[in-house]
Formats: C-alpha cells, structure tokens, sequence
C-alpha cells in the first residue's frame, strides 16, 4: 500500500502541486539572484576600474613627482657633489647648475659664489706664491753669487736655521744635518773656536753686534775663511729673544790679498838689491872717491840720485802700505815727549825746507805732554807733514807748528800757505796716491802714499787726523793724540 | 876702551854691491876690507883672517847669512867677532831675530855709501860699549 501510494498518479499530482508553487519561488529566486549579482557584477566593475583610474592617476603623479625630484632636486645635487669633489681636488673652476628657481638653485648659485671666491683667493694665493717662490729664488741666487749665506738663532728653543747658501759654505749636506750652535762652533778652525763664541758671547751681553773673520776647517783639512755678521734682538725686558747673521765665504779675497801682499813684498826686496848698487854707485860717484866731477856730470849724477831717492821712499811706502793693509804693522808702544820729538822734525826737515828757501817754526812749547805712541811712526808722520807743508810752500814762507792741549788730548797743528786742497779734492786727500795735480807729484818728490800712510799710522796709535784748508791763503793739518794716562803731567 | 876698527870682512853674493861696500869703506872709512862672495867661502878662510868686524849679506844662496853666522860662532878663531848684518830683509821681526841670534847690529839696503862708514863706526862702537 504504502508502495502504492508512493508510485500512484495521486503522488505524482499531488507532488506537482506542491511542487508548483516551489519550482515557482525558485525560478523567481534564480531570477532575482541572477538580477542582484549581474548589477553586483556592474558595480564592482565599476569600482574597479574607478580603482584603476586612480591608481593610474597616481602612478603618473609619482612618476611626474620623481621626475620632477631627480630633475630638479637629485641631480642638481649629484652635480653639487662632484662639483665639491671637483673643488677638492683643486679644480678650482668648475661650476655647478643653477637651474630652476628652488632650493637647490640658490644652494648651486651659492655654491658657485664661494667657488669663484675660493677661486680668486687661491689665483692670489698662487700669485702671492709665486712673487714669493721668485723672491726666494733670487734671494738664493743673491747668495749663491756673494757666497753669503744668512742664519737664525731661536734663542728660547735653540732651533738654527741656515740658508742653503750656508750648506753650501759649509760643505754640508742637508739632510743629514741639524744645524745648532754647537754644530755650528764644530765647524770652525780650533785655533778660532775660542775667539769666535767669546765674539758672540760679548755681542750678546753688550748689545752691540759684531764683526769677525775666521777659518773653518773642513774635513779634508782645507781651510776656508769666512767673514760674520750678527745682530741680536731683545724683548722689552732686554732678554734676547733671537739673533740674525750673516756668513759669507772670503777665502778668494784673502787669497788674493795675501798674494798682492807676497808680490808687493818680493818685489820691494828684489828691488832693493839693484837700487842698493845704483846708490852706492852714485853715492860714490858724488863722494868724489873716483875724483872730482865735471860741473854736467855732478848735475847728472844728482839728478840720477834725486831719482833713486824717490824709488827707495816709494817702496818703503808701498811696503808700510802692505804691512798695514794686512794688519801687520807692528808698532813699540811708550810714553814719549811729543815736543821732542816735534823739535827733531824739524831739525830733520829744514835741510829739505832749505831747498824751498822755508823756514819751519815751532809757534810754542808744551814740553810736560807725553803720548803713548811708537817714536819712529811719529817721526815718520811728522816727517810726512813738514815735508808736505815745506814743498808746497812759496819761497820765503814760513811753515808754522804749534801744540795744543784740549782737554784729555794733545794736538799738533802744522801749517803753511801754499795752494793748498780745493773743494773738489777735499774727500780724496787721504786716498792712496792722491795728488791734486798729477804735475806735482814728479815737481815735488812725492809718492802719493803719504798721507794715506799717514792717516793709517794716526789711527792705529789711538789718534786722528784733520785739516783746513783755503787755497793760497793756508792750510793746516791736525793731528790728535789722547795724553798718555800713565806718564800724564810729569816734567 | 874700544880698539880702533881697522879689517873688516864682507860677505856678499853681488858682486856690485860688494864692490861698492869694499871701495865705500877703504876709500871713506880708511878700512882695509877683504870680501867673500858666499857663506862656504867665510867659514874657510875666515879663521885665517885677522878681522876685527865681520859684515854680513842674509839673502845668499845655499848657505844664508843666518846659516853662515850659525857656523863663524861655532869656529874658535871666528866666534867673538862682532856680525853687522846688512839686509834688504828689514821687518822689524827680522831685525829682533837677528838681534837674538847675536848680531852686532844691522844695516838696512838700500844704503848710502856715505852714511855707511858712519853706521858701522856706530854698531862697533854700540858693541863694544855694551859688552866692555
């Protein structure tokens, strides 16, 4: 029953009936939900490709915007750094981008600004650098020429500097050597060592700078002479704070000297020899030993002899300017009456004044002064003086010699009225063979060293020389010596 | 008292000057003079001499006047007489060291013959002064 009830037609209508309505809602579902989701379907669609669109939108603007950054921004700065490196490694002309109206722009167009300054700073760095390097270079050639060199001393650290040139004196190479002041005294002859630290010593405490000639002896045993200058500076305190010199290499000079002097020497005594016999030989003849001369021949014989004369005082000259040129004038130094020996003068010189027809005159007395002086190089400046004064004086005139005490010092004055010196002559007459007129070097008998000589042997014996003179009118030449301490006023 | 100088001994290389020294001193000064032309000459025949007054050339070649001397005083004959040097060699250094080594005196070239006589007359009269 139930199987029939199942399978019968009943079941199958009365389940189409129900079914009906169900198939019905079911379609009508289908439908909806088939509506909903194609409208669904749309709007996501839509959504999408909204999505899309602003996705695209901002894709763009990102690209626009890095675009823009890496234009205006990114480059620009990779361009400031290899600028700055640029500028780093010394290209002082680059220039970077100004482009645009940004940040970035002001930053290159300042950058550019201070790399034109920097610019022109080092181009006058690089010019001052340059007079600089000039300056040095011709300083060094200064040296190298004059084979001076120039040292400093720091005397707070003891730091020396010497230029090349001193090196170059010394013989020494640069790099293996530190320059200090006992280095430096290392350098120089033993015998001068002392001499030399004593100089700069002295220098040091007195203030005053100094001047010294001295040997180095170089390691292969040559001997160098050099010529020092140095000055000391001090601070306010009078501590010295640094001392500047010079050094310069004279060896040439000394060479030179010495062998003008060896030469003047051996040719004054070879010349002796010869004008020995030519004296001898005229003295002879005049003594009358060969008999009696004929009135022309004794004329010749004199002149001859005035000649020789000459020759033998020109040499002695020449001898006394050597010995006096290289120092070597040796002089005995005691106290002396100055008017005894005044008084030989001219008894000495009035044979020679005779022939001018002059008279010489002592003018007064000052027999107490004593000098310290060597007797025989007054005499020979005395000697010089009257014999001048007598030459140059018209017959008939009178040279006059007076002494005079002025404070701690004595002078003798002797005059006469000759033509004297004029104006244009008046700096050169104590000049080596200085003659106002060249004529009257041979009309006079002179040799043109005396008063060179002279003046020398003034000088070294503590005294000085002067003279006044108006041309025809007179002349007077002064001679000062300081009194001597030790016999001073005793009778 | 000092003995009147009659014989003098002049040692010279230069035949002119010694000429002139010889004739100066026997025609002006009444010497008799005999003269050498080198040191070797002096040291042979002067201890055969009788002279009272030796003179004295320094600048002779080989034996110099400095040498010669060295040997007239080692010379019994030779070694008190009196040695006037007569040089060009004049520095007052070389007059002193002539001086020490024990000469009489010295006499500067050039000289005037003249003048000769009367410097001799004063170095042995000098020497014989201080040494009496």
């Amino acid at each position: 029953m139930a199987k029939a009830l199942l399978f019968g037609e009943a079941y199958a209508d009365e389940k189409a009936r129900i079914m009906q309505p169900l198939e019905e809602f079911k379609a009508l579902l289908n439908e909806r939900t088939q509506a909903e989701l194609t409208a669904t379907q749309h709007q996501l669609k839509q959504q999408i490709l909204a999505a899309i669109a602003i996705l695209m939108f901002l894709m763009v603007g990102m690209i626009a915007i890095t675009f823009y950054i890496r234009r205006n921004i990114l480059r620009p700065l990779d361009n400031l750094t290899l600028q700055t490196e640029a500028i780093r490694h010394g290209e002082y002309s680059t220039r970077c981008w100004t482009e645009g109206s940004n940040e970035v722009a002001t930053l290159g167009e300042n950058f550019n600004r201070m790399a034109i300054a920097i610019e022109q700073a080092i181009n006058r760095f690089r010019q001052t650098e340059n007079l600089l390097q000039h300056s040095e270079s011709r300083l060094k050639e200064a040296q190298r020429l004059t084979q001076i060199g120039n040292w400093e001393l720091n005397l707070a650290s003891g730091v020396l500097y010497w230029s090349d040139e001193i090196f170059n004196i010394f013989e020494i190479d640069q790099s293996n050597f530190s320059a200090s002041y006992e280095s430096f005294l290392s350098l120089i002859h033993p015998d001068d060592r002392h001499k030399v630290d004593q100089a700069y010593k002295y220098s040091l405490e007195s203030k005053v700078p100094f001047e010294i000639s001295h040997r180095l002896f170089m390691p292969d045993g040559r001997i160098k002479w050099v010529n020092e200058r140095c000055k000391t500076f001090y601070d306010e305190q009078g501590n010295p704070l640094r001392s500047v010199g010079t050094i310069q290499d004279i060896s040439e000079r000394i060479r030179v000297d010495r062998m003008k002097r060896e030469f003047i020497a051996t040719v004054s005594h070879e010349l002796r020899t010869p004008l020995t016999a030519i004296r001898g030989a005229l003295g002879l003849l005049k003594s009358g030993v060969t008999g009696e001369l004929p009135v022309k021949a004794k004329q010749f014989v004199d002149m001859a002899s005035q000649s020789c004369e000459r020759l033998i005082h020109l040499i002695n000259d020449l001898l006394d300017i050597g010995k006096i040129e290289a120092g070597k004038m040796q002089l005995k130094i005691k106290p002396l009456s100055l008017q005894l020996l005044i008084e030989e003068a001219i008894k000495e010189n009035q044979v020679l004044a005779d022939q001018f027809k002059v008279r010489l005159k002592l003018m007064n007395e000052l027999p107490g002064i004593m000098i310290d002086a060597d007797g025989n190089r007054i005499m020979q400046i005395l000697n010089n003086l009257l014999s001048n004064a007598a030459k140059f004086s018209k017959p008939d005139q009178e040279v006059q010699i007076g002494l005079q005490q002025i404070d701690t010092d004595v002078c003798v004055w002797v005059s006469n009225k000759g033509p004297g010196i004029s104006e244009e002559f008046k700096g050169e007459v104590f000049e080596k063979f200085f003659q106002s007129d060249s004529s009257d070097s041979r009309q006079q008998g002179g040799t043109g060293l005396g008063l060179a000589i002279t003046k020398e042997l003034v000088e070294l014996m503590g005294g000085t020389i002067t003279f006044e003179s108006q041309p025809n009118v007179l002349t007077t030449f002064f001679i000062k010596f300081p009194i001597s301490a030790a016999a001073n006023n005793k009778p | 008292m000092t003995q009147k100088l009659q014989r003098i001994l002049y040692i010279e290389d230069d035949p002119d000057i010694r000429e002139i020294v010889r004739v100066a001193l026997e025609a002006l000064g009444g010497y008799s003079v005999t003269t050498f032309d080198s040191g070797y000459e002096a040291i042979k025949y002067a201890p055969q001499s009788d002279a009272q007054l030796i003179l004295l050339d320094v600048m002779m070649p080989g034996m110099d006047g400095v040498m010669t001397l060295s040997h007239l005083r080692k010379i019994p004959q030779t070694s008190d007489i009196p040695v006037i040097f007569i040089t060009a060699k004049v520095h007052p250094d070389e007059i002193s060291h002539y001086l020490n080594l024990g000469a009489a005196g010295v006499i500067a070239k050039p000289f005037d013959p003249m003048e000769l006589v009367f410097m001799v007359e004063k170095n042995w009269t000098q020497y014989y002064g201080q040494t009496s």
